[in-house]
């Protein structure tokens, strides 16, 4: 077999050097045949000759010039223009940039695009935010670390998650094979294309076949970390007709089988984090496992070490019935299973994710005329196993567009229609009661509706040089009142195709989602998680969108015809942020000492335990409800990108992005925090006599702690209190014998799972005692109290109790401003595109990010200053057809890139790109 | 950070040397082609024939890879780097680099009726000084070429070469 590798490459070798050596004519030599010949043949040929060369040269540079530095870009202002004359700022990666880059999927080929920031969660799973202002607000739910704020698309379709902001990137059906380019419009677009263009738009471009002959693009690779994967596109043009089919398979595994546990600060295997006998490391915790032991593990994950599995086909039909004049109509389906940072609150960082749904989309374009309808219908499983977050969408839109062209005037009125229906009923494992269900996020069928309009004016004057546009939409949905009026004011000279200055001012907003909108949630607690013992999460139809005012001044330059140049300025202010936070809360208050008697029959007390931490009150349920904050994030900053074609064979980008956010009128949106403030109100106007509504209580209170006393006899329990030996000060014992908190957490277990005999016994022992016991508890609370966040009243009710020395306040929530340290103030990279000779590319990028650091209810995670090398080299064995050894992350750094996520690896893959 | 503004920075040079690289490479292939085209003076027909390039320039390899076992005649071509102006007379063709160019008037001073071709690579020189003159029309590599320039030089230049550069007298 290996002979006959050699000798193929041999005869290939052959074969070309037979062809190289053929006297060719001048006129017909292609710029790669001059690259290529040697010193003693250009030092034969006569002057005339050389000219010729020249010419040849010179003429097809300008056309590579162009054809890398100037490409054709349509999202900017929704019609075909060069990304020179642009009045947005936009990035447009080719289909063979994509390839030659080793990129594996979508999301770290946007890793060569300036301004977006992209971070590995697990392998093949990336955030994604373009110019940052991510992690707003800090200090709650990790959600909050999604990007809900740049509308990504396929051909113009978006592919928005409606359910909670943001783009399910492994829900896209497309794969390399499929893409002719992406197009990526930093900075606030609604004008163009509605909501969620807050940040920006990532449009990706699907190829169109341009030949009757059969066009073939793909690829397969595969290498370590279990990572292989393929994706094939087929079509041509028959006559008026076109078609192209095309599929593609995604499998990449984790770095690691095991599962961050929070509370623990430690990486621990599944059954580990399952196991009844791992408690919560912290004191007010204690009492309860890790995991809710009502739920099972194994229908949380597939496995734990799968990252990313993924399949996507897609078909697509075109009919060109003259050059003005066609239409397409594409459809197909995708199915995903991905392990990622999650959507929920759960006790580790990492839950699954699945989803599978198919998509119809219809484009008609007749002169000026564009119409486009699509639908998208499928299942959405966002923390797979637990009920409640999944839901069965359908999302449908339409939009009509037209292009009115008076001399020097483009007038492109619109109108629009979305439609987004999510249900999770079908996933409920309840019978509903008198027709309402109540184990859901959404217990029902909801909908967000949009209605829009928009007109954009595109004047060009002094021959084309200055250009002058105003567009305005008006976005009217039907969970708010409000009419939202994004725009969007560019005024561009282009000096000769050398020079470019822009200026934009413009506003967007974000869309209403149904969780923000619908949720009606109730979290039952007792027995599996510490006070509050029901949490109900509110939606609120009338919060106001997030929205981002935008000044950006840009310049262009080709000093050249090789070099591009393009600076871009800066400033957004974005605000009516919104999060889940505590509205209103009853506590348990004047509470003594919960004490509890277990009682054998016939022998009597055999033991009595109390309640850990007594405490002056304690939160009963607290309602929770999405409601705009008052934070405002002021960004200021700058891009450079710089792209030099040095040569035919050499290809040098360079990017980079500084930028600052300061928070202004920022307060403490820790959930956790703010219920114990309101519970230490609740306590002070108990004491005072005020907002206490005396009850009979007992059954609120005393149940669970009785459930979670027989509970902890049931896991053996009993040994562990007689002995005081919890896990938690197993752990403690472990670190102050020298091992790490990871290290003893993970030996607890161990050790708890291979205890001694003595102690299996008592543990069989404890399991007769928790079945037989009765349990008297005493010491009842006397009260409940009901209290409403304020952050202002707070602020000035804590600094008066502070005054009175009852309580050590530290101004949370007092308005300020701060820094705004979860998104890099420096990240950019750079790419080496390299064609020593004609089969041989090596295709080397770096890049990098400065430190950031994350707050989430979670707690603070440092995510230090990184850069990452990547190199892909292929060899072209048969006309364009290569194979190649891809290395990303070829250094093998392993700092995690996103808070409490995997640790990355080196990843190394053999493969093979098909193009014919 | 630093090491990557350095890497940067470095990745910057590598790229600027490769890309004049190329444009060396077809200079220098112009300049073998001009010892076929032009006649020297008697007095230049004997030792080597000395292609001189006034200060350092990556041209000087290029030069030294397409002239390596030439001849012009029966002199062997001969490639150097010139390292004081006073050397220039000694030389058959003198190339000043566009770096250098703020020395060609004392350069074409100095050989002025010695037998030396100056070839100058800025805009412009071959209408004030030089011989012949690199420049690029629409995108393409060529060249100007001044015949009174050439003469006062002591050089003189064929038809064929005169009817492909761009006449500037």
């Amino acid at each position: 077999m290996f002979k006959k590798i050699i000798l193929c490459f041999i005869a290939v070798a052959l074969v070309s050097a037979q062809s190289f050596g053929q006297q060719k004519d001048i006129s017909k030599m292609t710029r790669a045949d001059i690259m290529a010949m040697s010193y003693e043949e250009l030092a034969e040929l006569p002057i005339e000759d050389v000219m010729q060369l020249t010419k040849i040269l010179g003429i097809s540079l300008d056309e590579f010039y162009e054809m890398l530095l100037n490409k054709d870009v349509t999202s900017a202002s929704k019609k075909a223009e060069s990304s020179f004359e642009s009045p947005l700022s936009t990035t447009v990666l080719s289909y063979d940039e994509i390839v030659a880059s080793g990129a594996r999927n979508i999301q770290e080929a946007l890793r060569l695009v300036p301004g977006v920031i992209v971070r590995e969660k697990t392998n093949g799973n990336y955030d994604i935010h373009i110019r940052g202002n991510n992690n707003i607000p800090d200090d709650n739910l990790t959600v909050y670390t999604e990007n809900s704020m740049t509308l990504v698309m396929i051909n113009s379709r978006p592919v928005y998650n409606y359910i909670n902001g943001g783009t399910f990137w492994e829900s896209l059906p497309v794969d390399f094979a499929d893409i002719d380019r992406i197009e990526v419009v930093r900075g606030a677009a609604s004008a163009l294309y509605g909501a969620n263009a807050v940040t920006g738009v990532i449009n990706i471009i699907t190829k169109t076949p341009d030949s009757e002959d059969l066009q073939v693009f793909g690829q397969v690779q595969g290498g370590n970390v279990g990572s292989y994967m393929g994706s094939l596109s087929v079509g041509q043009n028959i006559g008026k007709f076109g078609y192209r089919v095309s599929g593609n398979y995604q499998k990449m595994n984790r770095t690691t089988d095991k599962l961050y546990v929070f509370d623990n600060d430690s990486l621990m295997s599944k059954e580990d984090v399952a196991n009844p006998n791992f408690r919560f490391k912290s004191a007010a915790s204690s009492w309860f496992s890790v995991w809710n032991q009502n739920k099972s593990i194994d229908d949380w994950y597939k496995d734990t070490e799968t990252a990313v599995d993924r399949l996507g086909a897609n078909l697509s039909l075109y009919y060109n019935l003259s050059d003005d004049i066609n239409f397409s109509l594409s459809g197909g389906y995708q199915n995903s299973y991905v392990t990622s940072s999650s959507f929920g609150d759960p006790a580790v960082s990492a839950t699954a994710r699945e989803m599978n749904g198919f998509y119809a989309d219809f484009i008609a374009k007749a002169k000026g005329l564009t119409l486009q309808a699509n639908v998208q219908k499928g299942t959405q499983d966002i923390v797979r196993g637990d009920q409640g977050f999944k839901a069965d969408n359908t999302n449908f839109n339409l939009s009509a567009e037209y292009d009115f062209i008076l001399g020097n005037l483009n007038v492109r009125p619109g109108i629009y229609y979305q439609y987004a229906l999510y249900d999770d009923t079908p996933y409920l494992d309840e019978e509903p009661v008198d027709g309402k269900y109540t184990k859901g996020y959404l217990n029902g069928d909801v909908s967000i509706k949009s209605t829009a309009a928009s007109l954009r004016v595109d004047y060009k004057a002094l021959d084309d040089k200055l250009r002058l546009i105003g567009g305005l939409r008006a976005e009217k949905f039907n969970v708010n009142d409000d009419v939202y009026l994004p725009f969007q004011f560019v005024a561009s000279y282009n000096l000769n195709n050398k020079h470019m200055i822009r200026g934009v001012v413009s506003r967007a907003n974000r869309g209403p989602f149904m969780v923000e909108s619908y949720s009606n949630y109730l979290w039952d607690r007792e027995g599996v998680r510490p006070m509050p013992l029901k949490m109900k999460f509110s939606g609120n139809k009338e919060q106001k969108l997030a929205n981002m005012t935008m000044f950006e001044l840009g310049y262009r330059v080709r000093p050249v015809r090789n070099l591009l140049v393009e600076v871009e300025a800066f400033s957004t202010i974005t605000k009516d942020f919104g999060c889940l936070l505590p509205e209103s809360m009853t506590a348990f208050v004047h509470v003594d000492s919960m004490v509890a008697n277990v009682n054998l029959p016939q022998v009597g007390t055999v033991f009595t335990t109390k309640q850990p931490a007594p405490a002056p009150a304690i939160p009963n349920a607290v309602d929770l409800k999405y409601q705009n904050i008052d934070v405002e994030a002021h960004q200021t900053g700058v891009t450079l990108n710089l792209e030099w074609v040095a040569t035919e064979k050499l290809i040098f980008k360079a990017f980079g992005t500084f930028q600052k956010t300061q928070l202004k009128n920022h307060v403490c949106y820790n959930n956790s925090t703010i219920i114990t403030d309101m519970t230490t109100l609740a306590a002070v106007n108990a004491s005072q006599g005020k907002g206490v509504v005396g009850q009979g209580i007992d059954n609120y209170f005393v149940t669970p702690f009785k459930a979670g006393v027989q509970q902890q006899l049931a896991a053996g329990g009993m040994q562990q209190i007689e002995t005081g030996l919890t896990q938690r000060i197993l752990i403690q014992k472990l670190v102050e014998a020298g091992m790490s908190q990871e290290q003893a957490a993970i030996h607890s277990v161990e050790m708890m799972k291979t205890s001694s005999a003595e102690v299996q016994q008592a543990a069989a022992a404890a399991h007769l005692l928790a079945e037989q016991a009765e349990i008297e508890a005493t010491g009842i609370p006397s009260a409940i109290a009901e209290q409403q966040f304020n952050a202002e009243v707070y602020d000035q009710t804590l600094q008066q109790l502070q005054g009175m020395g009852l309580v050590q306040y530290d101004g949370r929530y007092k308005k300020e401003t701060i820094d705004h340290k979860a998104t890099p103030s420096f990240f950019g990279g750079f790419s080496l595109n390299y064609t020593p000779i004609e089969k041989l590319n090596i295709y080397a990028s770096g890049n990098f990010y400065s430190k950031q650091t994350y707050k989430t209810s979670n707690g603070t995670f440092e995510v230090d200053p990184k850069f990452t090398m990547n190199c892909k080299i292929s060899y072209k064995v048969w006309k364009d057809n290569a194979v190649f050894v891809n290395a990303r992350n070829a250094f093998g750094d392993k700092k995690r890139e996103f808070a409490w996520m995997d640790e990355t690896k080196g990843y190394y893959l053999l493969g093979f790109d098909i193009k014919f | 950070m630093k090491k990557i503004c350095f890497l940067v920075i470095g990745l910057f040079f590598v790229i600027h040397n490769v890309a004049n690289a190329q444009d060396e490479k077809f200079k220098a292939l112009f300049i073998y082609n001009f010892t076929k085209y032009m006649e020297w003076p008697e007095v230049k027909h004997s030792g080597d024939f000395k292609i001189g390039v006034l200060g350092s320039s990556p041209i000087t390899n290029e030069l030294k890879a397409f002239t390596a076992k030439k001849t012009v005649g029966e002199q062997k071509i001969v490639v150097e780097e010139i390292m004081a102006i006073a050397d220039c007379p000694k030389y058959h063709i003198v190339f000043v680099p566009t770096k250098a160019s703020s020395n060609v008037a004392e350069v074409t001073k100095n050989v002025a009726g010695r037998g030396v071709l100056v070839v100058t690579d800025k805009q412009g020189l071959a209408a004030s000084y030089s011989g012949i003159n690199f420049v690029k029309a629409d995108g393409q590599q060529s060249f100007e070429i001044s015949v009174k320039h050439i003469q006062e030089q002591g050089v003189s230049a064929g038809k064929s070469l005169l009817s492909l550069g761009i006449k500037v007298d």
